[in-house]
């Protein structure tokens, strides 16, 4: 039907290029990204332990406090301290994308293999219905969910699992049809195994690292997605700390000077997001390197 | 069979799956009134007084009485006359609402993907042309910009180019050809920064490849002058995949003048309905959802039916060889 | 006044390790006169012929002369060398179909030289391309133009290059395998077209090919290069009835050959011959005669000192024992 869904499947990506595309695939660029990633994971464990303060804790007296030993990143709007805000933040920044990704990524999953297995009626239902999710974007599909149920994580999260989906189910799809055709499969099946279980044991585990590296990249999107949704009111509702949130809390407060509060949490989500898409390449080209040798 | 009927069965093929389509798109999101949880009448009527003369008129634009395809197939028929059914929030026509907002959202949309393509392709050719520095520097830079989301950039730019350096406003649609500009100017740049960087690195690796292909070393053998083998064969041949992506980019960019519009506080269609999903004001949402879902479908048709012209290779039938 | 004059011409990829893509090669072409250069892939026949053009490969070292029409290319770059693509010397590719842009009309390829170089009106560079097409054999030219490259078969596309070679009027013609891509009656016609063109227009033409006896049916001179060195050079009927280095003895051992074509063929038994061993690679870098590992007639001065490229009268051979195998090629 459109350009999207005629073109052939592959990693929905944005790609690196040049001297990056090398480091990110073996080096340390690659290393650099996933430690990132995995000092955020831990903030946002341990927020509680780390965080200097109460991040819902209102000072006027801090409003908008510069940067300084109290308040290492400053004060926000309500004087609350932004740095214990960034770090709390982090929970319900990563939290939705999380569920996002590992729901998008079972479904899609779920539907590719058994479009791929059963084919017919079954492969023709499931990748109409794909294109036709193909056709709303992921934020249309989470902004319309606010609509129907009302702010707040659970509805966007689930339309945006829905609008994920796509992306891993067409790409499993492909993938199991084609190992579907070797005759190793055929192989098994003659000797009676059953199709879950040939499915289980041979099929998935040769086109896990393909929808690996989507899912991290798609978790990188999500993230974007999530954050933009609180930054309009729609997710996180305030006063929890969401980087989103926050965004939306300070810009007032920007556009009279006062940086920190509203720069500082954009920061976070650009750094996050290129540590995402850096990993996700990393993996993307060592699968196309060991497809290749 | 002849070329002229090797297109029109072509274009042929692409309506008919853009109508069917459009069809089962319709259809979800007009039924997402009965997905809601309650019944269709108190959620379409959350908040407001629930007089019964309410009720009944709710009831009526919405043909509730009657079964699902009916509902739907009024529904349809009245859209397709303009007839949006009327905002809760704002007590007037959809339609009148949506035309008074439809054209800053044209504008902004328009004006992004200008920068968006002269920007994405000049940096892409750039990195393609000058290896070293110059593509390492393209190359880190659209890495952030892809993963810098519009409302970080409204941050940003707000930051640098309205508070610090005071050279663009951050309110307001602006009246007249180059005031509008001007106050568009920052949202739509906040628009484009995160596609430009895809757009230059899907222009950089489709020229990279073009330049590595036999026929561009024969034109330069040629003594072809090398601006004119960049302009006619490298960039010419690369325009096919520019032309997919930026179909693809300005479709889904309508859904996004939502943040973009409520941050610079511009009156259009995205703004519109951040303020209906607020209001709870279904009709309107329902209706720049459908909008937002044909404009997609309707470019990426576009683009399908552009390509062929493009890339001769593609769509027609006519490739009967010459003995 | 002789259109190509190479002398000491050598090509060293970067890096040291390998042995030079071509390693001193000397060769005239005189107006008019066609010249063969023959050898197996890889053996610098490709990259010799390029030379011309100035197309040498990236970063590589080039040292000696090439001289197009008495200007030097070796070092020209810029303005000049595009000049002197554009006007001078001009190429035909193995394959037409990689080297013409599929997604322009084949009336674009065609005008395009002269219309950017020349600055041609659309007008009359179209009345040139139609009269060329016409020459070339192309029925109905007006219409082939406006068609796209994947609307033609090979043959086709090949004698649009060759009208497109023609369209600058160019004193010295490459042709890089020009055939080798296409079916064999198609091979025929292209060969006769190429001929029966140089001829009307007194240009000298290089007709670089791995198949020797096609390049001793039609050239004048023939030279057999082996791992980036000529190895012999004569006139084609020659070296034909009397190959002196003992590759092309292999070469036309292995040619299964018609005795009645030519009259004077070597050959008349049918049995094939094949060449023992493996061609040269490029890292391979022996002290000796490069060819001495396959040599059936090497002996212990061949794998030690190469030997020089001995002229006599017209003929040119690299052998330390090519006085001996005079008349022992049968």
């Amino acid at each position: 039907m459109t350009a999207v869904n005629t073109a052939a499947p592959e990693l929905v990506r944005r790609r690196l290029g040049g001297r990056l595309r090398g480091a990110a695939a073996g080096g340390w660029l690659y290393l650099v990204a996933a430690g990132l990633l995995a000092i955020v994971v831990l903030v946002a464990v341990l927020a509680d332990v780390v965080a200097p303060a109460d991040p819902l804790a209102v000072s006027l007296s801090d409003t908008l406090a510069p940067a300084g030993p109290d308040h290492l990143l400053g004060g926000d709007q309500s004087g609350r301290d932004t740095l214990s805000r960034l770090l709390h933040g982090a929970r319900s920044s990563l939290l939705g994308p999380l569920a996002v990704v590992v729901a998008s990524t079972a479904t899609g999953i779920l539907l590719g293999v058994w479009a791929a297995w059963r084919g017919g009626l079954v492969d023709w239902l499931v990748s109409r219905s794909m294109e036709l999710v193909f056709a709303f974007p992921g934020l249309l599909l989470a902004i319309l969910a606010v609509a129907l149920v009302g702010p707040g994580l659970t509805a966007p999260v689930i339309a945006m699992a829905i609008a994920y989906t796509p992306y891993i189910a067409r790409l499993v799809r492909a993938a199991a049809s084609q190992e579907a055709a070797k005759p190793y499969i055929a192989a098994y099946r003659v000797q009676g195994f059953s199709g879950l279980a040939v499915n289980a044991r041979h099929l998935l585990p040769n086109i896990f690292p393909v929808v690996l590296a989507q899912t991290t990249l798609n978790f990188g999107y999500a993230l974007m997605d999530l954050a933009a949704l609180s930054y309009l009111g729609f997710g996180v509702q305030p006063p929890s700390p969401d980087w989103g949130t926050m965004i939306k809390e300070n810009q007032a407060a920007m556009l009279e000077g006062a940086f920190l509060p509203s720069v500082a949490p954009g920061v976070c989500i650009v750094v996050v997001v290129v540590a995402f898409t850096i990993v996700g390449e990393g993996i993307a080209d060592r699968v196309a390197r060991r497809e290749a040798a | 069979m002849s070329a002229v009927a090797g297109v029109s069965r072509f274009v042929a093929g692409r309506l008919v799956s853009l109508v069917l389509t459009l069809l089962a798109t319709s259809f979800l999101v007009f039924s997402a009134i009965h997905v809601a949880p309650g019944d269709p009448e108190s959620f379409l009527l959350r908040g407001r007084g629930v007089s019964p003369e309410a009720l009944a008129a709710v009831r009526t634009q919405y043909h509730l009485d009657e079964p699902l395809p009916v509902q739907y197939w009024r529904w349809l028929s009245g859209v397709l006359t303009g007839d949006f059914g009327r905002s809760l929030q704002f007590r007037q026509d959809v339609g009148g609402l949506l035309a008074a907002r439809l054209p800053t959202t044209l504008w902004l949309v328009g004006y992004a993907t200008v920068l968006i393509v002269v920007a994405g392709v000049l940096f892409g050719a750039l990195a393609a042309l000058r290896p070293g520095p110059v593509d390492t520097t393209i190359m880190v830079g659209s890495t952030v910009a892809a993963a810098t989301p519009s409302f970080v950039a409204v941050i940003g730019l707000s930051a640098v180019f309205a508070v610090t350096l005071d050279l663009f406003p951050t309110f307001g649609n602006g009246e007249g050809f180059a005031d509008r500009l001007w106050h568009l100017t920052l949202p739509a740049v906040a628009l484009a920064l995160s596609t430009v960087g895809l757009l230059a690195r899907v222009t950089r690796s489709a020229m990279l490849a073009e330049l590595g292909r036999e026929h561009v070393e024969v034109a330069r053998a040629r003594g072809i002058p090398p601006g004119t083998v960049v302009r006619r064969h490298v960039l010419r041949n690369a325009l096919g995949p520019i032309t997919v992506l930026t179909g693809l980019i300005v479709a889904g960019m309508f859904v996004l003048t939502a943040i973009v519009e409520t941050a610079f506080g511009l009156s259009g269609l995205g703004s519109l309905l951040v303020q209906a999903v607020t209001a709870k004001d279904f009709p309107v949402v329902q209706a720049i959802s459908l909008l937002v879902v044909v404009a997609f479908m309707v470019i990426n048709l576009l683009v399908d039916l552009v390509h062929p012209l493009i890339d001769p290779r593609m769509g027609r039938h006519d490739s009967r060889v010459l003995p | 006044m002789n259109v190509l004059e190479v002398d000491g011409l050598t090509v060293v990829l970067p890096g040291g390790s390998h042995r030079p893509l071509v390693d001193g090669i000397a060769l005239r072409i005189g107006a008019g006169e066609v010249v063969g250069l023959v050898g197996e892939s890889g053996s610098g026949k490709s990259v010799t012929a390029r030379s011309a053009l100035g197309l040498f490969p990236a970063r590589s070292r080039v040292t000696g002369s090439v001289r197009v029409a008495g200007t030097e290319v070796v070092g020209l770059a810029g303005e000049a060398l595009r000049r002197l693509r554009a006007e001078q010397a001009a190429m035909i590719f193995q394959d037409p179909r990689a080297s013409i842009n599929p997604l322009r009309r084949v009336g674009d390829f065609l005008t395009e030289a002269v219309r950017t170089n020349r600055g041609w009106a659309r007008a009359r560079s179209r009345d040139r391309v139609v009269e060329l097409l016409g020459e070339v054999g192309i029925a109905d030219p007006g219409a082939a133009m406006r068609r796209y490259p994947h609307q033609f078969s090979g043959g086709m596309l090949q004698r649009v290059m060759i009208a497109a070679a023609l369209a600058v009027d160019p004193m010295l013609l490459l042709a890089d395998e020009p055939t080798t891509a296409l079916d064999v009656s198609t091979q025929a016609e292209i060969v006769a077209i190429l001929l029966r063109l140089q001829a009307e227009r007194g240009m000298g033409m290089l007709f670089v090919t791995h198949d020797l006896e096609l390049a001793a049916s039609i050239c004048h001179r023939i030279a057999v290069m082996y791992a980036g060195r000529i190895v012999e050079e004569q006139p084609a009927d020659r070296l034909f009835r009397a190959p002196r280095h003992p590759y092309t003895q292999g070469l036309l051992a292995a040619t299964p050959t018609l005795p009645s074509a030519t009259g004077g063929a070597v050959q008349a038994s049918g049995r094939l011959v094949p060449i023992s061993g493996r061609p040269l690679s490029l890292t391979d870098t022996p002290p000796g005669c490069a060819f001495a590992p396959r040599c059936p007639r090497a002996i212990a001065l061949c794998t030690a000192t190469a030997p020089d490229l001995h002229s006599s009268g017209a003929e040119r051979v690299a052998c330390h024992r090519a006085d001996e195998s005079v008349g022992a090629g049968g």
